[in-house]
């Protein structure tokens, strides 16, 4: 334990964490930024780093990124990552009644609460997930990526059909490029020897999040939301009595963030409303919810931190990343020649608690910086869009062109501009696109190596196994779910009729 | 009505794309269906929940009726930050990423006050403006290439 300590504990290591936690809140308080952009754009300044200092970078970025949403979510109603959605709802009530310095400290310290939370699950439920992972073959791999494509469109309530569609076009779209298993075909490349290597999940992301959001906001340059005002002191911190008070809410925010997190694609925003929704239900004073009440706060705020944790639990354990951040995060340690996975655990077992003290330490740099900086946060919410929008596009260009040095990259990024800003503006959730973009590697191998070893598909399901279990579940879950929709639109018909 | 010619034009590509995996090579020793096995599984899959989604569509007169949104992404300060960027893109590897990028901050920068205050802005920000975005391209490009050792296009540039 004292070697993972003296991985972290340096200064190299530190600053990095600091600066990522820093530059990752700016990210996470301007709306339409969010964490897989900043952890996507960091990416090329880690290549030159070594594993540790590189991985102390990202997740001081992702951690900040995810708490700094509470900013404009309180302060201009706008939520600064999807996380924070439910933060608008008691939070900017709050600031509206001259309370915005107490909303701001709520929520850095149940973001705290929640991150630490769900570390100290990370910690305990990684290594026992790797134990069983430890046995699963090509079927079980097939099984799980599955059964989390699936997962994440049954979980998208009234838009499954356009999810699984996303998740097709998604899976589609991964297939262009060499084959792999046997690696003769050069699949829908028509001659073009830059596509050999397919679409860079980089490039696809970017293309995906960053600009389809400058082009929405860019049609919205005309209206400008004046902040709301924070007392001017020198930190905020909530007091012990109101900690106290919360600490159930936070709690039960923290679970249900970590739960949520380690199911694939729901994220932070889910977590978020859902933890609300439980919260004002279990409340003893519900009708005080939306009028700017701390409980409000403090349920939403430690629920998104909590899907950190959680989210990194499958790709630490199973190397099957849960989320956008999380595959970013594996692709970065795979530059770094580390193989995310259940050997992870086994065989590295310094590095894979050094990645899990680093998300620690990253959420009490991420609750320092912000209790010290919350008055300075709130003045980047202002900074003019003719300013951030052409230095975003700046920072994508540069960050595609690094990846490979190749022109051709940025050529078909344009074409994945056009493609998240059709699937998001037309309700095809985007979060199944990426997804499967980032699993579909996952899925065609171990789907062609389960059929090489047990000789068909059926054969397959005829497994006695988890991989199988995973496949029927994911089957009887789509058969519930276009009958659910059947049901509550048979229910809609009938309170029409009557 | 959008979204069906959006899921027919997919559809088409689908269909031309399950007819090309056909002239994938199959190796003789794999026994896993070769490389076409999973893009036509895919395709299978996407057009059997298209045909689902056309069919909610033609009986549901609310979604028949709802605006798909493609146009608006090509009109007014939209298509000018598209074009403005494709642009960038072009000539980011002839010219080089410092001058593409100053031209580009600098353009932009003007172009989106314009947009939000409806006024040009004044010579003096102007000048900030050209200067900051000549500063920030520089740095960049020298981070980039001393710091991190990442290559960004030299351009006419080329004694940087």
């Amino acid at each position: 334990m004292l070697e993972v300590f003296a991985n972290i504990l340096t200064l190299q290591n530190l600053s990095l964490i600091l600066l990522g936690v820093a530059i990752g809140n700016v990210f996470g308080c301007i709306p339409g930024l969010n964490a897989p952009i900043a952890v996507a754009l960091a990416l090329p300044f880690t290549f030159n780093m070594e594993l540790l200092p590189s991985i102390s970078l990202i997740m001081g970025l992702y951690m900040g990124c995810v708490s700094g949403g509470l900013v404009s979510a309180v302060l201009l109603r706008i939520p600064g990552t999807a996380a924070s959605v439910a933060t608008t709802f008691d939070g900017y009530p709050m600031a509206q009644q001259g309370r915005g310095t107490e909303a701001l400290s709520y929520g850095a310290f149940a973001s705290f609460f929640g991150g630490i939370f769900s570390c100290i699950v990370l910690l305990a439920l990684a290594p026992v997930l790797a134990n069983i992972a430890i046995g699963f073959g090509p079927w079980e791999y097939f099984g799980t990526a599955a059964l989390s494509l699936i997962i994440v469109c049954v979980m998208m309530s009234g838009k499954t059909l356009k999810g699984l569609i996303a998740v097709c076009i998604g899976l589609l779209l991964k297939t262009v490029g060499m084959s792999p298993i046997d690696g003769v075909a050069a699949r829908f490349t028509f001659g073009n020897y830059s596509l050999e290597n397919g679409f860079n999940l980089i490039v696809v992301i970017i293309g995906v999040f960053a600009f389809p959001e400058i082009i929405n906001s860019i049609g919205k340059l005309k209206v400008v939301v004046k902040p709301a005002k924070i007392k001017n002191k020198l930190f905020y911190i909530p007091s012990w009595k109101d900690i106290k008070e919360q600490l159930g809410t936070m709690f039960r925010g923290s679970v249900i963030g970590t739960a949520i997190g380690i199911l694939p694609g729901m994220g932070g925003g889910a977590a978020s409303l859902i933890s609300y929704a439980q919260a004002k239900k279990t409340s003893k004073t519900p009708e005080k919810f939306g009028t700017g009440c701390a409980e409000g706060i403090f349920c939403c705020e430690s629920a998104n931190n909590a899907t950190t944790g959680g989210a990194l639990i499958p790709m630490l354990a199973l190397g099957v990343p849960g989320d956008t951040v999380t595959a970013i995060i594996m692709g970065a340690l795979t530059l770094q020649g580390i193989s995310a996975g259940p050997l992870l655990s086994m065989n590295q077992p310094v590095i894979f608690k050094s990645i899990i003290f680093a998300v620690f330490v990253a959420n009490i740099f991420m609750f320092v910086y912000q209790i010290f900086t919350i008055k300075y946060m709130a003045k980047i919410v202002e900074v003019p869009k003719y300013y951030l929008f052409p230095l975003i596009t700046m920072f994508c260009v540069a960050g595609v062109i690094s990846l490979n040095n190749n022109m051709f990259d940025l050529i078909y990024l344009m074409g994945f501009v056009v493609i998240g800003y059709i699937l998001d503006k037309n309700d095809y959730p985007l979060s199944p696109f990426i997804l499967a973009f980032v699993l579909g590697g996952i899925v065609e191998d171990n789907l062609r190596r389960s059929i090489t070893y047990y000789g068909s598909f059926i054969e397959s399901m005829q497994q006695v196994s988890i991989g199988t279990l995973f496949v029927y579940l994911g089957v009887a879950l789509l058969i519930y779910s276009a009958f659910r929709a059947n049901r509550d639109k048979f229910k809609r018909f009938r309170k029409e009729k009557t | 009505m959008g979204e069906l010619i959006f899921m027919a034009i997919i559809a088409v590509i689908a269909v031309f794309m399950f007819f090309v995996s056909g002239s994938f090579p199959v190796s003789i020793i794999d026994k896993s269906g070769g490389a076409s096995l999973f893009p036509r599984i895919v395709i299978v899959l996407l057009l059997f929940f298209m045909i689902i989604r056309t069919v909610i569509v033609l009986r549901n007169k609310e979604e028949r009726e709802k605006v798909f949104v493609f146009f608006e992404m090509f009109r007014g300060a939209r298509l000018v930050y598209l074009l403005g960027t494709l642009v960038y893109i072009l000539l980011v590897e002839p010219l080089g990423f410092v001058i593409t990028t100053s031209v580009y901050l600098f353009g932009m920068a003007n172009f989106m006050y314009f947009k939000q205050k409806d006024s040009i802005m004044s010579l003096q920000r102007n000048g900030i403006i050209f200067a900051s975005g000549v500063l920030i391209s520089l740095g960049m490009y020298l981070f980039f290439t001393r710091v991190l050792s990442i290559l960004l296009p030299q351009g006419i540039l080329g004694f940087l």
